[in-house]
Parts: C-alpha cells; structure tokens; sequence
C-alpha cells in the first residue's frame, strides 16, 4: 500500500461515497447548500483522520472481542469534541447542521476505515487514509452542495457567514432575481436523483479510462512487435 | 486439571479485555471532559447571547427591560416607561413537526418583531420565515388584532392579508394562524391584569 494509492481510493476508486455507499444519510440530508455540505464534510474530515490515527496507534493492543466498542468509543468521542467545539466557535451553524454532526458517528465510513483499514496499518498511512477518505466524502458533498443550491436556490455560497464569519457575507452569488429555483433539487429525492447521476457519471468516466488505458497497451504492443 | 487452567486463561483475557476497555474509556472521557471544559463557558455565552438577540429582534428595540411572567411570557418596558409581552407561539400545523415562535406586542397591541425559534420545515422552502433567509416575517410588524381584523389574519390563498411563499403554503398558514392566536389569547388574558 503505497501513499499514491491510498490518496487515489480515497478521492476516487474507493471514494466513501461514490463507491462503497457509505453515509448517504447525512450526505442527502446536509447537501442543501455549499455552506452546510462544507461544514459538515469539514467536521467528518476532522473526526475521521483523528479517528483513524487512534485506532492505528492502539491496534496492537486491542483484542478480536473488545475493538469494536473501542472503535466506537474513539468516534463518539471525537465527535462529542467536535459537536463542542463547533458550539463554541461557530453557534449558528452548529444550530443549523448539529442533528448531523452527531450522526457523523453512525456514518459506517468511520466504523469502516477504522476496521478494515487504520487497525491493520501504522499510523501515519492511517492518518493519509482518514483524511483522503474525508475529503473524499467532502467532495462529493461539495458537488451535490454546489448543484442543489445552485438549481434549487439559484444562488451560490450564500450563507458561507456561519462559516467564515461576517467577512464572508459577501460572497453570495445570486442567479436568479427572486430567489426561486427548481423544488425538486432541495428537496431529498432531488438530492437522490442527484446522487444517481453523479454515481453514472463516475462509472462513464471510469470507462473512458479503462478504454483510453487499454488503447495505451495495444499501442505499446504493436510497438514491441515492430522491434524485434 | 488442563480443564482448569483453560478456565484461567480465559479468565485472565477476559478481565485483560475488561480493564483495557476501562483504562480506553476513561481517557477518552478525560478527553471529551476537558474539551466541555475548554468550551464550556463560551457555549453559554453563545446561547445567551442568541437567546437575547432573538428577544431583543422581538420586542423591536435595543434598550428594553425583560421580566419574565408565567409560561415564558416576557414583560418588556422600554426606556419611554411603556410595557409590551413577549408571548410564545407554537404550532402543529406545519410541514413537519412544531414550529415554535416568539411574538413581539407594544403597548398599544402592535406587533413589534415575530422570529421563528424552533422548526423542522423543509429547508430552502419552508424556511422562507426565518429571518435571515427572506424577510417575509417583518410583515407582521405594526399589525394588531383590529389591523386586520380577524378574517385577514389568513394567507392571501385562504383570502387574508399574508402572502404565502412560492410552492409552499402550509409552514406561512400555520405561523399567521399561530400569531393571531397567540395575539388573542394574550388579549383575553394576561394583558388585563398587567396593565393595570
């Protein structure tokens, strides 16, 4: 397991959640805009790396029967730490998103990573594999965040003040003059569908790749052929 | 006697395991505890502060004095000596769950300032009476219970004097209907014996 490999399963071939399906729950239910998808994913990436460089630190010392508790032990405690340092740093986004910052906790892709990956590998590969696997789910949160708001609110980054403070009250786009856009993608079967069509999307490019890669190796061997 | 020294060694792991997880547990409570610690008090000042801006927004001035009445019900007197209530409101009647509200009267029974405390309607639909998202809610400053009398107090849909939000008609129905209510009941009650 090469350091290459581990960031490229995390953001693509193994991505969490456009691959293995993991945490759809908050991932549907946060996309609503850029701000909230990017707390949240934020807030994962924080737990899952910590959570992960925890579990690859005690993995000699824990036992068949006792890790899972202790697994998740680790994860509710990050979250409780980070639940709390949200309340005191950013209240109102907190207020808006903290139903799911607790459920970060059932999000099967901490459990996940921790299992099969962080109590099998030292420590620093595990950290990479908790961040890559983080930011992994960030982005696509991100992209669905970035696609609901704009179809459904026709704005961009609006609200990014629960963020990043007063500074950035600025930074909405607004697309549309009254503040309407289609229903259907701020809605949770919109956000569904969306899901569906990024899933397609990644399958078609994936194809292409696979193609374009085995064209290389045709290439190649005509190449070999040619000199004897 | 191999019998016995098998139950020993299980023994043995299962009180390993048991202090393990012991030891495990108390240092991640020893973490969480001292980050409650670290965090503690500015998360009560955060709640405070956002408790009192909301009640503040509400009464539609800076300098007011709070006292709290039965049930949540604030008495606020401004600085010209004149007193309003600021009334709870909730309602079943939405999208999704309660809607809790806090409604603003001055003393001669306008309505100040109505904020939503509390709700679960769909966000970027329902959530068109919060504050910061639209600024529909400011509609009911300066009405009354005479202005508009009591079949105004509807959606325009219903032939009242409040727009509904595009695409959404239940969460704006409940919060007028929740607000004139709230308006009556503090009419018929508390305002009797507390302007006196």
């Amino acid at each position: 397991m090469t350091s290459k490999q581990i960031i490229q399963d995390g953001l693509w071939s193994n991505n969490p959640a456009l691959v293995q399906l993991l945490g759809l729950c908050p991932l549907l239910a946060v996309s609503n805009t850029v701000a909230t998808s990017l707390g949240l994913g934020l807030a994962t990436v924080m737990v899952l790396g910590a959570s992960n460089c925890l579990v690859a630190l005690i993995r000699n010392q824990v036992d068949e029967a006792t890790r899972l508790p202790l697994f998740i032990l680790i994860i509710a405690g990050f979250v409780t730490c980070v639940d709390l340092a949200m309340q005191a740093w950013s209240f109102e986004l907190h207020q808006r998103i903290s139903l799911f910052i607790a459920l970060i906790v059932t999000n099967c892709t901490l459990l996940g990573r921790a299992e099969s990956f962080a109590s099998k590998n030292p420590v620093i590969y595990s950290l990479l594999d908790g961040l890559m696997m983080g930011t992994g789910f960030l982005l696509v949160l991100l992209a669905m965040g970035f696609c609901r708001e704009l179809l459904g609110h026709g704005t961009l980054f609006s609200q990014m003040d629960l963020l990043f403070g007063d500074t950035a009250k600025n930074w909405t786009i607004q697309f549309t003059t009254d503040g309407q856009g289609f229903l259907l993608a701020v809605l949770p079967p919109g956000a569904f569908m969306l899901m569906g069509l990024f899933l397609a999307l990644k399958n078609i490019v994936d194809e292409r790749l696979l193609v374009s890669a085995r064209a290389r190796d045709i290439q190649r061997v005509r190449i070999d052929l040619r000199t004897p | 006697m191999h019998e016995h020294n098998h139950n020993k060694t299980v023994l043995n792991r299962v009180l390993r395991n048991a202090i393990k997880l012991a030891v495990f547990s108390g240092l991640i409570v020893a973490v969480v505890a001292s980050i409650n610690f670290v965090t503690q008090d500015r998360i009560e000042l955060e709640k405070k502060q956002a408790s009192e801006r909301i009640l503040k927004e509400v009464a539609g001035q800076r300098d007011i004095q709070l006292t709290t009445i039965a049930d949540g019900i604030y008495v606020t007197t401004n600085k010209q000596g004149h007193t309003g209530f600021i009334v709870p409101a909730v309602t079943q009647q939405g999208y999704n769950g309660e809607i809790k509200l806090l409604v603003g009267v001055n003393h001669l029974g306008k309505i100040t300032g109505v904020r939503v405390v509390e709700h679960r309607e769909t966000p970027g639909l329902g959530d068109k009476m919060l504050v910061r998202v639209s600024d529909w809610i400011t509609g009911f400053n300066g009405k009354s219970l005479q202005n508009p009398p009591s079949e105004g107090w509807q959606v325009r849909k219903d032939g009242g004097e409040f727009d509904q939000f595009t695409g959404a008609t239940i969460t704006p129905r409940a919060v007028v209907q929740a607000v004139h209510h709230a308006l009556i009941k503090l009419n018929s009650g508390i305002s009797q014996e507390h302007l006196q």
